[in-house]
């Protein structure tokens, strides 16, 4: 009789919920797989991506009640944005000089708070109202070092974890990096033979950058000797390097000069701490030199920011 | 009980639990090892070259000897051969590329208009892109005062303005 009425079968309604159960615990245990792409791994790109271009193309802006700008390094109580980015209009919010870091605003973002940074640049997730801040590692580094800024690595953050994904972000910029003067050879002004002069004036904040091309240097064995600062002669190593350049890559001066070499000179800025005029001989082998002294070449009136090429690396994880 | 060939009860609850805890291995041992996925390899791939070639046009005068646009200006129109002439003559462009794309690999067009029609010439080559390549471009303005200052071969007149296209071709090795 109950056969023919042709009613739900005990056996069968056991066994359909024990399959409805076991699916159900697969769909929950396992979320990843029913869903493509993982929304949390691609958020984390973003916030890698959008963190590490707002350092780079913005310049961050500052805001109280009466004024704003977006020198926000001069303001650290009112920061409304972070970014990195060189400015000259401090009242525009837009820049002309992406990918050009301003040292000042690097050096500012060493002091802000931990908590400020996280905030600003958005390195968090929302969660329904609740925020979880993601793990995160900024640093700028040149020839795989970390950069030193006042004897501070430009780190920030932890450093990253082997066992999670990372979402990492690498970008290529241009760092301010103190004063830099370009001479060619006939702007060097000379009184003795082979002996160029330059006055400096001091004092400054960075080490100093002198950077000449075009020496007329008519034998083979046309070369650099040294650097005399007021008469005294100057260490090589501890007060002054010579590198010979090749487009961005320097490598360390010795043996003999071409016309087409360019050198760069770094000198130590401690050495110009008084406010006076400094005198700086730079004495050559064989190195014409057209342009008679006094009065000499100034370095004040041929320098210019010195930048030079960094990369920004931004990693984020969970 | 015998005869019709049932499955027990318990026997279906271990099995599902064995393939719940087989998936479970294989996901967990395998999703977790790719470090990031294809599109966010490409973007960054991408902004990288991106960079090099903004980096190469906005660096002042005093940091680095020629800014794109002085590259692109000094050169004397011949296509690159590849191999016997990788890099035309726009070795400061390379060197600069080089210095700033570690490990990457890229090949470089130049496009602009001449009588009203596109040409499109190779001056970098570095090889056949791979699968993955990304491409870029920067735009440079051209004047007659350039051109003449960087020994370029371009034939502009007085007050013309050109426009060239540069075009970034980069892959990862």
């Amino acid at each position: 009789m109950i056969d023919e009425k042709g009613q739900i079968a005990v056996d069968f309604l056991l066994g359909i919920s024990l399959f409805l159960i076991a699916l159900t615990f697969t769909v929950q245990f396992i979320p990843g797989m029913f869903i493509s792409g993982s929304a949390e791994e691609s958020s984390l790109d973003y916030t890698a991506y959008r963190t590490a271009t707002v350092l780079v193309e913005d310049t961050g802006w500052w805001g109280n009640s009466t004024s704003s700008g977006t020198n926000w390094e001069d303001h650290p109580n009112n920061i409304m944005r972070i970014g990195l980015a060189v400015d000259d209009d401090t009242s525009s919010k837009l820049t002309n000089s992406p990918n050009l870091i301003s040292k000042n605003k690097t050096e500012q973002l060493m002091l802000v708070n931990e908590s400020v940074l996280i905030e600003k640049l958005g390195i968090y997730n929302n969660v329904d109202g609740t925020l979880f801040s993601y793990g995160y590692n900024i640093s700028i580094t040149q020839n795989d070092e970390p950069l030193l800024l006042n004897n501070t690595t430009a780190v920030w953050g932890e450093s990253a974890p082997d066992n999670k994904d990372i979402a990492k972000i690498t970008r290529v910029v241009l760092i301010e990096k103190g004063k830099i003067a370009s001479f060619e050879g006939y702007d060097l002004t000379s009184q003795t033979a082979s002996k160029a002069t330059i006055n400096i004036t001091g004092p400054f904040e960075d080490n100093i950058t002198i950077q000449i091309s075009d020496l007329n240097c008519s034998y083979t064995d046309s070369a650099f000797l040294n650097a005399t600062l007021d008469g005294t002669l100057l260490n090589r190593t501890s007060n002054y390097t010579v590198h010979k350049m090749d487009g961005w890559t320097a490598s360390k001066y010795s043996g003999n000069l071409s016309n087409s070499d360019i050198l760069r000179l770094n000198f130590d800025h401690d050495l110009f701490n008084a406010s006076t005029e400094h005198r700086l001989d730079l004495r050559f082998r064989n190195v014409t030199l057209p342009t008679p002294g006094p009065p000499f070449a100034r370095f004040n009136d041929h320098s210019s920011t010195h930048y030079e090429p960094t990369y920004m690396t931004v990693e984020v994880w969970q | 009980m015998n005869n019709k060939a049932q499955l027990h009860t318990l026997e279906g609850l271990g099995a599902a639990v064995l393939m719940t805890l087989t998936i479970l291995t294989i996901s967990q041992s395998t999703m977790i090892v790719t470090p990031q996925n294809e599109l966010a390899v490409d973007v960054h791939l991408e902004q990288m070259s991106n960079d090099a070639l903004t980096v190469m046009d906005i660096a002042p005068h005093s940091s680095a000897q020629y800014n794109l646009t002085e590259c692109i200006a000094g050169w004397d129109m011949t296509e690159a051969t590849y191999p016997s002439s990788p890099t035309s003559d726009l070795d400061e462009l390379d060197e600069g590329l080089s210095y700033l794309l570690p490990n990457i690999l890229y090949n470089v067009d130049l496009a602009y208009f001449e009588n009203d029609n596109l040409n499109v010439k190779k001056v970098i080559i570095k090889g056949s892109p791979a699968d993955n390549a990304v491409v870029v471009r920067h735009f440079v303005t051209l004047t007659n005062e350039t051109v003449s200052d960087m020994g370029g071969a371009w034939n502009l007149a007085e007050d013309e303005l050109k426009v060239v296209e540069v075009r970034l071709t980069a892959w990862k090795v």
